[in-house]
C-alpha cells in the first residue's frame, strides 16, 4: 500500500496525466517530471529483497552514480554480426536495434529449431531472443528441476545451430536460457558451448519494486561470468502502482534501482495491461514511450521495449499491432526486445512478422517521423486491431504458416504481409523495400 | 458498472460509501445504520452490492489493485460488527463457497493471484489464500482442512504448469478429486492445457475465474 500511496502522491504532485489520444508523447515537461518522480519513488521504496524481507536502499548519489558508470554503447556478438547496442536519445542518427525472436514462447522440441531458424534469416534482425522448450525428450521441464538444466542447454545448441545455418553465427542471443526460470538454468549455460560472453542473460525485478537470492545469484552469476545481463521489469498497469502514471513512475524506479542493484548493462521494459496482458494497449505504448522519453533526455540508457501482441502469426491483426509497436518505440527512443505473439502463450509466432516490424521501424527512421506523426499513426493502427482485445485471433501454428523444411513462409501468410503493408503505407510509413 | 440504488438514504449513503472505497467513512456509516435500526442484512446486501461495483470498476480500470484491496479491508471491518448481530440473531449470511488459492510450486509471481483472491471475496467466497511456491500435496492438506469447495492453481511460469499435474494425481491417488472442482489460471495457462491435465475450469484473468467457479459451484 505504501506503494500505491507513494506513487499516487507524485503522481499529483508532478501532475502526470494520461490522455487516451496521446499515446506517443513529445511531452518533454512530463517526461523529466516521470525522470524525477521514479527517482524519488526509487529513493522512498527502494528494493525489498522477498528472501531477507530487507529492503535494499540506495542515496541519490549512488542511483546517479549507476546511472553515470552504465554502458551507454555495447557491441554485442562476434566479428561480422556484431551489432552495436545504443542508449538511445533523440535525433542521434541511429536507428534502434532489433531483436528478433519468439520471447520466452514455448515451442515444440520438434519445431523448435525451425521456428528460431525463420528468425536467424530474416537479415533486418539483428540479434537474436529464444523461445523456451518446456519439454525435452517427452519429458515435462519443471522449475528447480534438472531437466531445466538440460533444456536451457538444449536451446542454446539450438539457437546456435539456427545462427550458424543461416550463416551469422556471431549473432548476439539476448536473454539466453529463456527455458529456465532459475538461477540453476543460469548457471548451466555459463559456458563457451552454450552461453558466450557475447550473448546476455536476464534478470528479472519481480513486480512491483522487488528481488529474491534467486535474481540476486543471477547478478551474481553475470559478475563472475561475464556476459552482458539486462533486467526484465513487468510493471502491471492497474495493479500495485496504480494506473498507466503509476505504472510509469515504478517502471522507471525499477531500472534506477536495477541499474544500481544488478548493475545491468540493458534493461528490458514490459508493462503489463491487467486486463489484456498485450504491451499493444493504448496504455501500454504510452507508459513506454513516456519512459523511453524520460531517460533519452536525462539519463540515456539501453532500454528494449518488449512488444507482446494479443495476436498471433498468421492474422492481420497481429501485423497490425506489430506495426503499431514498431512506430511507438522508435518514435520515442528504444530499443526492441522482439515481438511475442498471442502475449508468449501461444506457439503461433515465425519470423515474417518480425520482419515487417523491422521494415516499419527502418521506415520510421528513415522519414525522421515526428512524435506527433507517429501518434496519429498509432492512434489510426490501433483502431484496426483493439477488437482483438476481446475477441483475440491467436493465428496459426508455425507449420501452417510456414515450411518447416525449406523455412520460407507459406503464400498465403506472404499475401497477407503483403496486404498490410500496402495498407499502412497508404496510411503514412514510406517503406524503403 | 452497475449503479445500484436503494429506497433507504443510510443504504445508498453506504453503498455509495463503498463504491468511492472511503475506507474509514462506509464502516462508520454502516454502524450507524445498523444503530439506527436498519436491517443488518440490508446493510450486508449494500455493502456487498458497493464491492462488487468497485470490482467491476477494476476491470474497467477505473480503480486499481490496491484500492480493491481496501474495498475488501472496509467489509472485513464493517463485518466485524455486523456479525455478531448476526450470530446474536442466529440470522445466516450464505457463502458462494470456500476456496483455497495458490501459486504452484516454483512459481513466486503473486500479482495475479491477489487479484483473483480479493476479487473472489468481494463476490462472497471463503478464499484461503495459500501463497506463492506451494507444493501439491500442502495445497491438498489445506484443501481438506478448510474443507474447501474449490482448488484454485495458478502460474505464470509454464514450467511450474506440470505441477498441477502432480496436484490433480495426488487428488485421485488419495481418493479426493470428486471432493474438489479444480481451476487454473495465470498467464503460462491454456484451455487446452487445462483439457490435458483435467482440471475442472479454466481462468484468463480473475474476473473470468469468479465466473468460472460460480458457474462450477452452482452446477451450471
Amino acid at each position: 500500500m505504501k506503494l500505491f500511496k507513494t506513487a499516487s502522491k507524485l503522481g499529483k504532485e508532478y501532475d502526470l496525466k494520461f490522455d487516451k489520444d496521446i499515446i506517443v508523447t513529445a511531452d518533454d515537461k512530463m517526461a523529466d517530471a516521470v525522470f524525477e518522480g521514479g527517482m524519488r519513488l526509487a529513493l522512498e521504496m527502494g528494493m525489498l529483497s522477498q528472501s531477507t524481507q530487507r529492503v535494499i536502499q540506495f542515496e541519490e548519489s549512488e542511483l546517479r552514480l549507476a546511472l553515470k558508470v552504465a554502458p551507454k554503447e555495447m557491441i554485442l556478438g562476434i566479428g561480422k554480426d556484431a551489432r552495436t547496442m545504443r542508449a538511445r536519445t533523440f535525433g542521434d542518427g541511429h536507428p534502434m536495434t532489433v531483436c528478433g525472436g519468439p520471447p520466452g514462447t514455448p515451442l515444440p522440441e520438434e519445431l523448435f529449431l525451425p521456428v528460431m531458424m525463420s528468425y536467424a534469416k530474416e537479415p533486418l534482425i539483428d540479434i537474436i531472443i529464444p523461445g523456451s522448450l518446456t519439454r525435452i525428450e517427452g519429458m515435462d521441464v519443471r522449475t528447480n528441476g534438472p531437466l531445466e538444466i538440460r533444456a536451457n542447454r538444449q536451446e542454446m545448441i539450438w539457437v546456435r545451430e539456427a545462427l550458424e545455418r543461416s550463416g551469422r553465427p556471431g549473432m548476439h542471443i539476448y536473454a539466453a536460457g529463456e527455458s529456465s526460470a532459475t538461477e540453476l538454468g543460469t548457471l548451466a549455460i555459463c559456458n563457451e558451448r552454450y552461453m558466450r560472453i557475447s550473448d546476455s542473460h536476464m534478470i528479472p525485478v519481480l513486480s512491483e519494486l522487488k528481488t529474491d537470492n534467486a535474481r540476486l545469484s543471477r547478478v551474481m552469476t553475470g559478475l563472475e561470468y561475464p556476459a552482458f545481463t539486462t533486467s526484465l521489469i513487468d510493471p502491471i498497469i492497474g495493479g500495485f502502482g496504480g494506473g498507466p502514471t503509476g505504472a510509469a513512475l515504478v517502471l522507471t524506479a525499477a531500472i534506477l534501482l536495477s541499474t544500481a542493484a544488478y548493475g545491468v548493462d540493458m534493461h528490458c521494459l514490459h508493462p503489463i495491461h491487467n486486463k489484456y496482458i498485450s504491451v499493444s494497449t493504448k496504455e501500454g505504448m504510452w507508459v513506454d514511450s513516456i519512459v523511453g522519453r524520460a531517460f533519452a533526455r536525462n539519463a540515456p540508457l539501453a532500454l528494449l521495449a518488449d512488444a507482446w501482441t494479443t495476436a498471433g502469426a498468421g492474422t492481420a491483426e497481429i501485423l497490425y499491432e506489430t506495426a503499431a509497436l514498431a512506430v511507438a518505440q522508435e518514435a520515442s527512443a528504444l530499443n526492441t526486445d522482439a515481438l511475442g505473439a498471442t502475449n508468449g502463450v501461444y506457439p503461433n509466432c515465425s519470423g515474417l512478422e518480425a520482419r515487417f516490424f523491422a521494415d516499419v521501424i527502418h521506415a520510421v527512421f528513415n522519414q525522421k517521423m515526428t512524435p506527433e506523426e507517429a501518434n496519429q499513426l498509432v492512434l489510426k493502427l490501433f483502431e484496426k486491431y483493439k477488437h482483438g482485445f476481446e475477441q483475440p485471433n491467436y493465428g496459426l501454428p508455425f507449420t501452417e504458416i510456414y515450411d518447416p523444411h525449406k523455412i520460407m513462409p507459406k503464400q498465403e501468410w506472404l499475401d497477407i504481409y503483403h496486404r498490410v503493408k500496402n495498407e499502412v503505407a497508404e496510411i503514412g510509413v514510406e517503406f524503403i523495400t | 458498472m452497475e449503479y445500484h440504488k436503494f429506497d433507504i438514504v443510510a443504504l445508498q449513503d453506504i453503498y455509495d460509501s463503498m463504491v468511492e472505497i472511503e475506507d474509514e467513512k462506509t464502516p462508520q456509516l454502516a454502524e450507524k445504520a445498523f444503530n439506527d435500526g436498519v436491517d443488518v442484512l440490508k446493510i450486508i446486501d449494500a455493502l456487498t452490492k458497493g464491492i462488487n461495483s468497485v470490482g467491476d470498476k477494476f476491470e474497467a480500470m477505473e480503480c486499481f489493485l490496491p484500492e480493491l484491496i481496501i474495498a475488501a479491508g472496509i467489509m472485513d471491518e464493517a463485518m466485524k460488527f455486523l456479525r455478531p448481530e448476526l450470530e446474536k440473531k442466529k440470522l445466516f449470511v450464505g457463502t458462494s463457497g470456500t476456496i483455497v488459492i495458490a501459486n504452484l510450486q516454483g512459481d513466486i509471481h503473486d500479482i495475479g493471484r491477489n487479484i483473483a483472491t480479493v476479487m473472489l471475496k468481494a463476490s462472497g467466497f471463503i478464499v484461503h489464500d495459500l501463497g506463492h511456491d506451494v507444493k501439491p500435496d500442502v495445497i491438498i492438506d489445506k484443501a481438506v482442512e478448510f474443507n474447501a469447495d474449490v482448488i484454485g492453481l495458478s502460474s505464470l511460469l509454464t514450467t511450474s504448469l506440470p505441477y498441477s499435474k502432480d496436484t490433480i494425481k495426488l487428488l485421485q491417488d488419495r481418493g479426493l478429486r470428486d471432493r474438489f472442482k479444480v481451476v487454473m489460471g495465470g498467464a503460462a495457462v491454456t484451455p487446452d492445457y487445462c483439457r490435458d491435465v483435467q482440471a475442472d475450469g479454466y481462468a484468463k484473468d480473475a474476473a473470468q475465474g469468479v465466473r468460472v467457479i460460480s458457474s462450477l459451484l452452482s452446477g451450471k
